[in-house]
This record gives C-alpha cells, structure tokens and sequence, in this order.
C-alpha cells in the first residue's frame, strides 16, 4: 500500500543574516503507513516542528522533499484532505466556536448543509456544543485545544497531523481524545502525531520515530523497539529498613522506593523465589510479580543519551 | 463552491467590522460632517464650499486612517498572532489569501465611507449646494485612492510587521504627495538630462495619489470628466496590479 | 539559466510590464489631471508648491481656515468706534495670498486681494497682476472681471485693457442684475475715455435688458446731454 507520508532525505538548515545558521533537520527519511497511529517524539528542538511545518508547506526545504497522500509536500492537492491542529493553537478571537469551524470548512469548499451537520458532529465530539455562540478569546486553554481538534476534523482528512494534541488538557480531556484517535485509526484514517507525553504515545500508536538534533534515531512498531528482557519486576509493600538491607543483599538486584510500595527488579527469574522468601520472612507483602518490559521512554531516554554521547564524542 | 478569494474577504470584513476602532471612526466622522453642516462663519456660497471641504476632508482622513487599521492588522496581524498556521494549512495558495485580504479591505472601506458620502449628498442636495453626483465622483476617486493604499500597504505587509507596515504605508503616502515638490526642485537645481529623466521616473512610477484629488472641482462646482474617472481608474488598476503582485510573489517565499 | 533564476527573470519581467502599465496610464490620465484638479493654468512658485505639497490632500480645508481668519477681521474687526481700523490689513494680505496658493480657485480671495492692493495700499500695479492671475486660474469668474476692469479704468487709465475686462464679465453674467453691472462699466469706461458713440451703444445693451429699458433711456440722454455741452464748450 502507498505511504500516506514519504519523505526523503528531507533537511533543513536555518541561515543567519549575519552568517552560520544551523541545521534543524538533516535528511530525515521515513514513511508512515495508511491507517495507523504514528508517533512522532523527540526532546525540544529536535526538529518534530520543522518536520510538520516542511509537510504542510509553511517552511520550504534545503534538500529532499517526499510526498503526502501521493502529491508533493506542501501542495494544495494534499492539503484537500489533511486535517491540522498546531501547538498551542491560536484562532480568531472575535469570532464564535461555531462560526470559526464555518469559516475553515468554507476554506474547504464544504456546501452549507454538509458544514453545518460536520460541525454540530464535531462540536459535540469535543464537548463544545454548549459553548458554540462563544467568542474564542473567552475559550479556556483546554476548550482551544479541543476546538482546534474539531477545525483539524472539518474536512474528515485522510491524514490528521497534530502536534502536542494533548497539550492544555486534563486526564479528561487527554482520555477523550485518546479515544478520537483510535476511532480514526478505526476508520481508516492515518494520524501523525508529535507529542512528548511517552506514555500516551505508547498507548495509542502503532509506530514511533525518534528523532534528536534533527536526525531521525530510531523508527519502527512500537512492538519491535521494545524490548522484552529476562529480568524480573517484584512490587512488595511494608518494606522496612531491615527488610531492604536484605533485598540488597540479592546480587545484581535494583531496588526503587516508592511512596506506598517498593519496586524490586531482579536480574534473573530464578531469583524471584529468593526474593519472596525474604519479604514474607520479613512480614512484607508482595504485591505483583512479572516480567519487566521496556517502556517507551526508557528507550527514549537511551536513545537520547547515546545520540548526546555520539555527538560529544 | 465559493472560491477562497470570497471566503477570506468576507472573513475579513467580518473582522474589520467587530473591531471597535472602526465603527467608532465611521461615527466619529459622521458626526464631524453633520455638525460642520451647521456652522454659519462665513455668507451664504462659501459656507457651502467649507462644509464640502471638511466633508472630503474628514473622508480623506477617516478613510485613510480605517484603511492603515484595517491592513496592518490583517497579513501582519495573522502572522504575529500565529493564526496564520491553520489558515495556510488549508487547501488555499498564498496569493489566494494576500488577495482576499485586499479584496475584503476595500470592500469594508466602501463600507466605512459609505455612510460619510450619503450625509455629504443629503445635504448638497437638500442645501442646493452643486451636484450630489460631482460629490459622488469626487468621493469614488477618494476610494480608489483608498485601494491603492491598501495594496502597498498589503505589499509592505507581505514582509513586515504591522508596525513597520503602518510605518512605511504612511511614508510611501506623504512621500507620493511630495514629489511634486521633489520633481520642481529637480528642474530648478538642473537643466541636465539625466537629472530631467530622474525627475520623469519619479513622477511616472512612483504613485501619483495627486491623480485621485478631484476635490477641488466638486467643491467649485466643476465637472469631473467620465473619461477622467475611467483613465484613472486605470491607473488604479495598474498599480494595485503591480502591488499586489510584488506583495503576492514576496508573501510565497516567506516561512512560518 | 539556472532554475531558480528562471522565476525570478519571471518575475522581473512582470514587474517591469506593471511599471510600464503604470507610467502608461499615468500618462492616459494626465491630459485631463490639470483641468480636474487645481493646478489648470496655474503657475506655482516653488514655495507654493512645497506648501500644497505638505498639505496634500487638506489644503482646500486649511485654505477655508485660513479664510475664517481674512473673513472675520474684514467684516467684523475693521471698524472700530466709528473708526476704521487698518492695523492688521498688511498683515493679513500674506494671509490671503497663501489662500490663493493652497486653492487658486478660492475666488473670494482674489477679489478681497485686489481690493485691498488698490484701495487701501495704493498699489494698482500690483492689484491688477493679482487680479490677472486670478483671473488667469478662474476664466469664468464675473467678480474679478470687474475688479480688475475697475481697477485698470480708475488707477491705470488702461481703458481699452478695463472695457474688454468689462465686456468679457458681461458674458459671464449669472443674471440681469449683473449683467447691467458689467454694461454700466463698459459705458462708463467709454464715457471716461471719450467714446460717447461706444457708451450710448453700451446703454442700449443695457435696454435689452428686461427692466432695464428705462435706465438705458435716461443714461443715453444724459450722455447725449454731455456730449453736446462738451462740444459747445469745445467751440467756444
């Protein structure tokens, strides 16, 4: 099946007036398939913004170039059937919710009757139905964030780009658009999406890209990059002085303290029994037991840290 | 479908018209023309002369100022704010928006000036005071200035901030009303000819916002020419065309 | 040629078309720019034109400021306890002069001007060249016709230059009225020159004149009259 996005080779340097400039992206080559999830992380600067801005046509690349929905980047025909929400966004504060989502489905060329049914659907999707005859400037951060999602769906996009969605939102708000996206990966509909909060990342998306001081680190399933190791996850509670001195005694043996219960992590499964032995001798309780496996900001975190040693190296 | 062009000048007059700034303009000059229709300094044939010199001048200055508004918040305004992203990230060119912006700009002076013109032809007609159709030439060549305006002033927007927008639009406009005296002095300093060619260039491609100044035929009671009103109008076109363009070809290489 | 340097020689090429659409209709609008606009006929000194510059589009307003000022002090200000009061006058006359160059169809101005030149400085001179140009900007104007036919019969004796001013503000007449007023100095004119034969002809346009028959018989008889008593005085 055809790539939604294929880019390659794809940089952009920023020059100074005054001479030098740096590079913000250097030949990031990738492809997101149709009808998934995919996450697109990176710490601040790595160049995720660039990437988007270069997709969409705002900013014009140095080098390379690729496709989206099969037309060059940037062009209108691919933008008929994008869907974008920007970080932060910012709309047109005079206007009403309602009106705002009128004038961007015009911008589409959505007839009247399909406009308003699209965006009373939306409205109420987003929980903003209510507030419709609002002017935007009395809109709080989380009602922008989720009428910029509602602008990004006007048009029901092949392909929705959103970057940093959950942004502003509370636990609330971040469930619910968690379970937008997934009923747009149920519809078929591909979604990038850039966003620094790991754990809602490796919860909805199907594929990752990471990407640090503009180079792409790591790409793939999400299944694929984690790994799923031999050591052991042991989550006891009521653990003492004394009953922790003896946990450390257990070679290898990594012990996180935390507020209620201990994580104990145990380099080999054979080491488990020793381990329960101890606790209950102790008068501890266990709590769970399982093989540990690599979160994705684990590898995000080494991912990162060996690119800044590379590069100081 | 209703093309780009006509959704973001209908955006744009929607906009121009929930600011207060211009109401308030529109109403403050309304209000000056009306009080000014019943001043008596002077007998009877000046004081109509006044009255129609301070209707056209509150026009001019009224217009002007709605003109310097509404464009430098409109491109500027949209870059600085950063709303500028989800607008481009719709299916439209960027010369589609640079140009709904000028038609929405003009189309909501027309509004704005509107109200001021029928005042002064209420009471040219209802006062005897000449021809309300003379005032209604005299204040189509105000709007055509006005056009003209908007188009640098788009021009200059397409890479500037609107500060510095505002600026130089107000530069371009004094600077175009000096070179007549610019263009005297040349000829009197130098009979050379290359200073003569310098002098035409400026007087030729430079804006000419002088050619739009009909006032004075309306307030004596003169006859504009219909062919006058068509060969400038022309001239309007022309350099809305030439700054349009500028600012269009400018506003595509520009990155946000 | 590169293929970035394509667009641009593009739009080069655009930009000079528009350049030259613009002079070319700058060019289309000039013919009728100076008949619309207040420049027709006009010859600027260089400080005029700095000043109509800077003001641009607000100097008819700033020349009717200008004129509240002349206004004001000529009707209200110069007589004082019965006495006339001239103080301000040559101050005022740089006023008016700057009214006529901020609007040289301010009609009103040129006719006080030379007014004032003539009666109260005693510059006929120069109140006929003010006059001229006035009339020079504003040809059809009936007021500065006989200003200046007044001024050339009563302080230059330049009596063939007042009668065809005379005669010409007859022609501009907006009424009867007026139109006997022009007649009456074209006859007077002649009268002063000794042209009897052209006064009583200007007395008879003047009884074409609904209403005005009967003034035209009596000031022809009164001609008559003084012609032959000029002439019995001669022959003694």
């Amino acid at each position: 099946m055809t790539p939604v996005i294929a880019v390659e080779n794809l940089t952009k340097h920023y020059r100074n007036p005054t001479g030098g400039g740096r590079a913000a992206l250097r030949g990031l080559t990738l492809e997101v398939p149709a009808g998934e999830i995919y996450g697109f992380l990176g710490p601040n600067g790595a160049g995720k913004t660039t990437t988007i801005k270069l997709l969409l046509g705002l900013i014009a690349p140095t080098a390379g170039g690729g496709t989206m929905l099969g037309h060059p980047l940037g062009s209108v025909n691919a933008r008929r059937r994008v869907g974008f929400l920007p970080e932060s966004p910012y709309f047109y504060e005079y206007l009403r919710g309602e009106e705002l989502l009128h004038y961007y489905g015009r911008l589409f060329g959505l007839g009247h009757g399909v406009r308003r049914e699209r965006v009373e659907n939306l409205l109420k999707l987003v929980g903003l139905w209510e507030h419709r005859r609002l002017a935007v400037r009395k809109y709080s951060r989380g009602m922008l964030q989720r009428l910029g999602l509602a602008q990004a769906l006007i048009n029901d996009p092949d392909l929705v780009i959103l970057d940093e969605p959950a942004g502003g939102l509370d636990p609330i708000g971040r469930r619910e658009m968690r379970d937008v996206l997934l009923q747009l990966r149920g519809r078929g509909k591909t979604v990038f999406l850039s966003s620094h909060i790991l754990a809602e990342v490796e919860t909805v998306c199907d594929r990752v890209a990471i990407l640090h001081r503009g180079e792409l680190v790591a790409g793939g399933r999400i299944s694929e990059l984690l790994s799923e190791g031999r050591e052991m996850e042991l989550t006891v509670h009521g653990v003492n002085g004394a009953l922790s001195r003896h946990l450390e005694g257990i070679p290898g043996v990594e012990i996180r303290h935390g507020t209620d219960v201990t994580v104990v992590i145990l380099p080999e499964h054979a080491l488990v029994y020793q381990a329960i032995e101890i606790v209950r001798a102790a008068g501890g309780q266990v709590v769970s037991l399982g093989a540990k496996r690599e979160r994705l900001e684990d590898l995000f975190v080494k991912l990162v840290g060996r690119s800044d040693e590379e590069a100081r190296g | 479908m209703t093309s780009p062009i006509v959704v973001i000048a209908q955006q744009t007059m929607r906009e121009a018209s929930r600011r207060r700034t211009l109401p308030a303009l529109v109403l403050f000059g309304c209000g000056i023309i009306v009080s000014s229709a019943f001043l008596s300094f002077f007998q009877l044939g000046v004081e109509i002369k006044f009255f129609k010199d301070i209707a056209f001048t509150v026009i001019f200055m009224f217009g002007t100022l709605a003109t310097l508004v509404i464009v430098s918040t409109q491109l500027s305004g949209e870059i600085e704010s950063r709303t500028i992203y989800n607008v481009l990230s719709k299916p439209i060119q960027r010369w589609e928006l640079v140009v709904g912006k000028f038609v929405g700009t003009i189309a909501t002076i027309a509004l704005a000036v509107a109200p001021m013109v029928a005042i002064l032809v209420f009471f040219i007609y209802t006062d005897h005071g000449g021809s309300a159709l003379e005032a209604v030439k005299g204040a189509y060549m105000l709007w055509l200035a006005f056009t003209v305006l908007s188009a640098v002033a788009l021009g200059i927007a397409s890479v500037a901030t609107s500060t510095v927008t505002a600026a130089l639009t107000v530069l371009v406009f004094v600077v175009s009303y000096l070179k007549g005296a610019v263009t005297t002095y040349l000829d009197l300093i130098s009979a050379h000819p290359v200073v003569a060619y310098f002098g035409q260039a400026l007087y030729y491609l430079l804006p000419n916002f002088e050619n739009f100044n009909t006032r004075t035929a309306v307030v004596h009671d003169e006859l504009v020419p219909w062919a006058y009103l068509g060969r400038t109008t022309l001239y309007a076109a022309a350099l809305i065309g030439l700054f349009l363009y500028l600012g269009t070809q400018l506003f595509e290489e520009r990155e946000f | 040629m590169t293929a970035r340097s394509l667009p641009r020689l593009r739009r080069a090429t655009a930009v000079a078309a528009l350049l030259a659409c613009v002079a070319a209709s700058q060019a289309l609008v000039d013919p009728y720019r100076l008949v619309v606009n207040d420049e027709a006929g006009v010859q600027f000194s260089v400080a005029a034109v700095v000043v109509r510059s800077f003001l641009g589009e607000v100097r008819g307003l700033a020349a009717d400021f200008l004129w509240l000022r002349v206004d004001e002090y000529q009707h209200r200000r110069r007589i004082v306890g019965g006495e006339l009061l001239q103080s301000d006058d040559e101050a005022l006359m740089p006023l008016v002069r700057l009214i006529t160059w901020l609007d040289p169809h301010f009609v009103d101005a040129y006719a006080l001007g030379g007014q004032w030149l003539a009666f109260h400085f005693n510059h006929p001179q120069q109140a006929a060249a003010f006059y001229e140009e006035g009339i020079r900007n504003n040809p059809n104007d009936f007021d500065l016709h006989t200003g200046a036919a007044w001024v050339d019969w009563r302080w230059l004796h330049d009596y063939a230059r007042a009668t065809a001013l005379a005669h010409d503000a007859a022609g501009l007449a907006d009424d009867d009225l007026q139109r006997f007023q022009a007649l009456w100095l074209v006859a007077h004119i002649r009268m002063t020159a000794g042209d009897t034969a052209g006064a009583i002809q200007a007395w008879r346009a003047v009884g074409q004149i609904p209403g005005y028959d009967g003034a035209a018989t009596t000031w022809i008889a009164r001609v008559r009259a003084q012609a032959q008593g000029t002439a019995r005085g001669t022959a003694r």
